[in-house]
């Protein structure tokens, strides 16, 4: 009888609907995003140009190698050098062994779905496309750009697409290889390997603002909660530098006497940002490759612990819903790779057989 | 299996239907249905005697005057179970012969080692067949007797001087789809003292034939782009004999190629090339001295390769030989020598001259004590600047258990010990070139069982060998702190077997030649590279486990039919076994007519390859050609005394 009485008294009953609506927007507190899916970019073998990109799917441990010609039914075309996420949207920077099919492939972040490809035009290129991030809509990609004779890369630029039509608007030039790219605060930073610089983009100019100057081979660069940049570089020792992006000046230098140190430029930051994993080879004739561990939790490198050490370590990357550490091995390049995933006490979780050459993963949430 | 039986019923039944549109065209000339071989008395190479308990398969010569127009790539993948890993249509082909890899073939060109010393392997497509005048395969490891890379076994090309009066010259000329040209020139002169032969070719294609790509979203039928090549060389030899025992022969080959290097599927823009010109010169001389037989050789090779516009890579290398053989009585027979290659180079990617001796002595012993039993023992130590290689025997023994007037059934094994030397770039790569390598290792056994069936007309053999092969110290480039360096690392077991069945019947009217082989092979890695390898235990990359194929050459009259069946199982493309391409059945049909007048003959031929049109790779992403077609003429103007 007493949904009788709520038509016949309007008043109360709407006064309940207004809790009902209240409620339906009420959330559990705190709910943590869940990665449904790693993307793992399989980089391939140089000269067959066969690199694929794998589906690993954290909860059912399952992966599924090869999804991108299982979607579309052809290769990416070439080299997967790396994956960047981006509303849905994968962006798969794809070299090829003469720089002449480079592109970036657009494709559905959740099923690989191809849309479109972004290859050099008539003004502006692509060439060795490397790593990515995004601003104001627009997709940056660092490229070394043409080899001289002796191979270097005196001509290298970060490529601009303009996402809101996939077209490639401009390069801008920048120091020799450039490799790792974040955004922060509206600011672009790549670090530029054989310049030894950062470089800062302005991305409502696309110019370059200030170049700040680093100790040799600045690789990849990670981000802390007080927006510092974390550079791994390597003048044959190991250096991690911090740069404070509120002056853009180097705040702190810190070498590592790892004495057989030489990294790959390969890094990756906890979820907390209060740990950077970095990899870094050992020195001839020893075929070990070490992931490392640092607490920067006061913004203060500590000495790296060793989280692991292992022949083929070549692909590094953190979830960043819940810190595990992803290892790619690549024990060589005529055969499948593997995939391991640990917890952040270096406990491993489970093992993956992936395509050729793991290189890196970015993380898709459900 | 049963894919492969419907394919060769195919083949057989086009054949046979082109047989009898044949037959109708009777005509009474018997026997002249090829051309004049200018090779008068087939025998092997003196050197295989001590080959005893090894397979030995010589190709057949009215096969390599057929398919003169191929490359010796494309004849011996279909006369014999080795595999080609072929980088494209007339690219780059790397052998594989029992399982093993590309380095692990010798390949002896008139006593030269022709295999590229900075990379230690031969390109089987840059020799075409119109100059290869004997062919000799030798199944198996043969360290001892053949020396450096002998593993899987050895090819041996060689022209042989006949002393028997005749002159002759010869035109050869087939073109075919996909701009293909290939022109041969020979001459050939000997009287009882002198013999001269001068051969010239120029081979050419546009290659750009068309093919579904796989890679590609969609399968697009494309065609192939950057793959057009061409080459020529002249291949000049001269012998005199001072007397019977007593003479001396000189052999050069120039060859000059270039030839863009076909794209892979998965990137159609390249547009790589590549120069290669090889120069090869051996002078022989033998006499009799205290009985015994006494050869001097020396060699010169050069080989020149330039990939792109990169500074070019040059290797010479000099070779001196002394050997001397002698029969102590009839049942025993011995032959020892020397050798010395001095090799240098100035190759870009060692950044320096670097020079190089290998040293080898050698002593072969051939024992038959009674008609039936034969056996030989064979030693072999080698020298290399830098280290030693450990002494290589092998022991070989064959039993003839039954013979008659028609059957001959023998029983044969072999053991040997075999090693490849690190070739240059393993030794001087910079960076990771590593100078502490020693030579891959492997010992290898063989047991075979031969018959021979035999009446006037007809001859029937089959031939069953299994081998087993366990290697070591395979050297294998991996990672090291900030560069890749060679190490003597793997471990690969090779076990297999081979059927090879041999038909001929020589009728009044009717020569049929047929053969059938089939052959399986387990190539297994031993080694993981590391704990995340999941190589071990698996079939090397590029090795099928199952390799068939039937021939045979019909001759009516002055007609001929040639057909051939070669099946390659799939073969896995990875070294962890994760991927494979497919099996596939190659079948080819000809049909020549020969015409005679007097000292002139002249021969037509049309031949199709791959008729089923098959879509293939034998190296993955590099498209290989459909069904194409040749069409060949040769006229040849002769006089000999037989």
């Amino acid at each position: 009888m007493q949904s009788f009485s709520l038509f016949k008294r309007p008043l109360s009953g709407f006064f309940i609907l207004v809790l009902l609506a209240f409620n339906a927007c009420k959330q559990p507190d705190n709910a943590p995003p869940i990665t449904g899916t790693v993307l793992v970019t399989n980089e391939g073998n140089f000269s067959q140009g066969n690199g694929e990109v794998s589906l690993l799917n954290p909860q059912t441990r399952e992966i599924a190698n090869a999804a991108y010609t299982a979607r579309n039914g052809g290769l990416p075309g070439g080299l997967v050098q790396s994956l960047t996420i981006h509303n849905g949207k994968a962006y798969i920077a794809v070299g090829s062994s003469n720089n002449t099919n480079d592109k970036i492939e657009i494709v559905e972040a959740n099923n690989l779905q191809k849309i479109t490809s972004v290859t050099s035009n008539a003004t502006s290129k692509i060439i060795i496309p490397r790593y990515a991030a995004v601003a104001n809509n627009k997709l940056y990609v660092s490229n070394w750009g043409n080899y001289d004779a002796s191979f270097n890369s005196p001509n290298s630029f970060i490529a601009v697409i303009d996402l809101s039509n996939n077209t490639l608007i401009k390069n801008i030039s920048v120091g020799s290889r450039p490799e790792g790219i974040v955004v922060v605060q509206d600011k672009i930073y790549v670090a530029n390997q054989k310049a030894n610089t950062v470089s800062i983009i302005n991305p409502s100019t696309d110019a370059v603002e200030t170049t700040i100057n680093t100790p040799k081979n600045p690789t990849q660069i990670v981000v802390d909660t007080e927006n510092n940049l974390w550079v791994m570089c390597n003048d044959g020792n190991g250096k991690l530098i911090k740069i404070d992006t509120k002056t853009n000046t180097l705040a702190i230098e810190q070498t590592y006497a790892l004495s057989t140190f030489s990294t790959n430029g390969k890094i990756g930051i906890s979820p907390d940002k209060k740990k950077i994993y970095f990899v870094a080879s050992e020195a001839f004739p020893s075929k070990k490759t070490n992931i490392y561990s640092v607490d920067i939790t006061n913004f203060i490198p500590a000495n790296p612990v060793l989280f692991l050490s292992a022949e083929s370590i070549y692909g590094l990357g953190i979830d960043p819903n819940d810190g595990s550490v992803y290892v790619g091995f690549a024990p060589s390049f005529s055969g499948a790779g593997t995939v391991k995933r640990y917890q952040a006490d270096a406990t491993e979780v489970s093992t993956h057989t992936a395509g050729i050459a793991p290189n890196g993963f970015a993380f898709l949430n459900q | 299996m049963q894919c492969f039986l419907f394919r060769c019923c195919v083949g057989v039944i086009i054949g046979g239907l082109l047989l009898c549109a044949d037959v109708w065209a009777q005509k009474n000339d018997s026997s002249s249905y090829t051309l004049e071989l200018s090779e008068v008395s087939i025998h092997a190479l003196p050197e295989m005697k001590y080959a005893v308990g090894t397979k030995l398969f010589r190709i057949d010569s009215a096969y390599q005057q057929w398919q003169g127009h191929q490359s010796l790539a494309q004849l011996l993948s279909t006369q014999t179970g080795i595999y080609f890993k072929e980088y494209g249509a007339g690219m780059l082909s790397s052998i594989s012969f029992r399982g093993t890899g590309a380095g692990h073939t010798a390949v002896l060109w008139n006593g030269l080692a022709i295999n590229y010393s900075n990379v230690g392997q031969f390109d089987f497509s840059q020799m075409p067949v119109s100059i290869a005048q004997n062919i000799d395969v030798q199944y198996g490891a043969a360290g001892a007797l053949v020396g450096n890379e002998a593993i899987g076994g050895s090819v041996h090309i060689y022209q042989k001087a006949s002393f028997l009066e005749q002159k002759q010259l010869s035109f050869r000329q087939t073109i075919g789809s996909f701009g293909q040209n290939n022109t041969a020139i020979q001459w050939q002169y000997a009287n009882q003292r002198w013999y001269g032969q001068t051969q010239t070719y120029w081979n050419s294609s546009q290659n750009n034939f068309p093919f579904a790509n796989t890679t590609q979203i969609g399968q697009p039928i494309q065609h192939q782009a950057n793959a057009q090549y061409h080459n020529y060389g002249i291949v000049q030899s001269i012998a005199y004999a001072f007397t019977e025992k007593r003479r001396i022969e000189s052999h050069i080959w120039y060859h000059f190629s270039h030839r863009h290097i076909q794209t892979p599927m998965t990137n159609l823009s390249l547009e790589d090339r590549q120069i290669d010109e090889n120069t090869r010169w051996t002078i022989k001389y033998e006499d009799q001295i205290a009985r015994g037989n006494l050869q001097l050789q020396v060699g010169y090779l050069r080989d020149y390769l330039q990939f792109n516009r990169f500074s070019p890579a040059r290797v010479q290398r000099f070779l001196g030989l002394v050997q001397y053989e002698k029969n102590i009585t009839p049942h025993w027979q011995f032959k020892i020598g020397g050798q010395n290659y001095w090799i240098q180079s100035d190759s870009p990617s060692y950044q320096r001259w670097i020079g190089e001796t290998r040293t080898d002595v050698y002593a072969f012993l051939f024992f038959q004590p009674s008609k039936r039993l034969k056996t030989s023992f064979n030693l072999r130590k080698v020298w290399v600047t830098g280290y030693e290689v450990p002494f290589t025997p092998a022991l070989g023994i064959a039993y003839q258990y039954w013979k008659n007037t028609k059957h001959e059934q023998t029983i044969q094994a072999s053991l040997g010990r075999s090693y490849r030397v690190p070739t240059l770039n393993d030794r001087y790569w910079l960076p990771g070139g590593n100078i502490d390598l020693l030579s891959e290792d492997s010992w290898s056994a063989e047991i075979g069982w031969l018959h021979t069936y035999k009446t006037s007309s007809f001859q029937f053999s089959t031939q069953i060998n299994a081998f087993r092969t366990m290697a070591k110290d395979w050297i294998v480039w991996l990672p090291t702190g900030s560069f890749w360096s060679p190490f003597n690392f793997n471990e690969v077991t090779i076990q297999g077997g081979e059927l090879a069945l041999q038909l001929n019947y020589k009728g009044k009217k009717i020569h049929w030649q047929g053969a059938f082989q089939m052959a399986y092979t387990q190539a297994t890695n031993q080694k993981a590279l590391n704990a995340f390898d999941n190589s071990a235990n698996k079939q090397l990359a590029y090795v099928p486990f199952y390799k068939m194929q039937g021939n045979y050459m019909l001759h009516y009259q002055t007609w001929s039919l040639l057909g051939e069946c070669v099946f390659t199982g799939f073969r896995y493309t990875t070294t962890d076994n994760s991927q494979f391409l497919p099996a596939y059945t190659l079948v080819n049909l000809g049909i020549g007519k020969t015409i005679r007048w007097a000292k002139h003959a002249f021969q037509m031929q049309a031949q199709v390859q791959n008729l089923l049109d098959e879509s293939y790779q034998t190296y993955q992403y590099y498209a290989m050609p459909g069904r194409n077609f040749q069409l060949s003429i040769q006229y040849q103007i002769f006089s000999s005394i037989q």
